[in-house]
């Protein structure tokens, strides 16, 4: 199964698909959750929870 | 045919692209929701709070430089060293006669490169004034 297929499944909602794609990520989500020289969990979550809500706004052609 | 096995492909990238503009704006919405309840400390105070466990590791300074002293030839410029703050003496000794390098006083310190900085540039501007008056 490679990378489209995964993401049609995560924007259609399947949790297992959207799961996978955050562990994909999740250096990009770290990096960004640092906060002060260290990592601040509730910014981590509260990216998480963003990601999660806006998946299904990516538009696949 | 063709262009949808290409966009098949690109589509990762593209994802990407989405993906990080998505995290930066989570980021920034966040941090602006809260930065009123992270309170501001002044630099000065963390670092005089903060105690170098650095030592441990590498060489202990020296007392002249743990003291933050050093006799200028200059009295002027003696006078003007002696009315800096600690952390600032140290920090300049560190970097101009010591040698040391922003990242090992950040080390020493436990504190960022940045705040080092910061530190420096405070401490040659009030040195500056100091000399002028």
């Amino acid at each position: 199964m490679d990378f489209y297929d995964i993401l049609k499944k995560a924007i259609d909602g399947d949790e297992n698909s959207i799961l996978k794609i955050l562990k994909m990520y999740e250096p990009l989500i770290v990096k960004n959750s640092i906060w002060r020289g260290e990592l601040d969990e509730d910014l981590k979550e509260y990216i998480t929870i963003r990601i999660i809500k806006n998946i299904s706004q990516f538009k696949l052609l | 045919m063709k262009d949808k096995k290409k966009y098949k492909q690109e589509v990762k990238f593209i994802f990407t692209a989405w993906l990080k503009t998505l995290v930066k704006r989570a980021r920034i919405d966040y941090l602006r929701q809260t930065e009123k309840e992270k309170n501001i400390v002044s630099l000065d105070r963390i670092l005089e709070e903060k105690k170098p466990a650095y030592e441990m590791v590498f060489m202990p300074l020296k007392p002249d430089l743990e003291k933050g002293l050093y006799t200028f030839d200059n009295p002027k410029m003696d006078l003007a060293f002696s009315k800096l703050t600690l952390r600032r003496r140290q920090v300049l000794l560190m970097k101009f006669f010591k040698g040391m390098t922003t990242k090992e006083i950040a080390m020493y310190f436990q504190c960022s490169v940045q705040a080092v900085l910061e530190v420096e540039k405070k401490a040659l501007d009030k040195l500056r004034e100091y000399m002028e008056d």
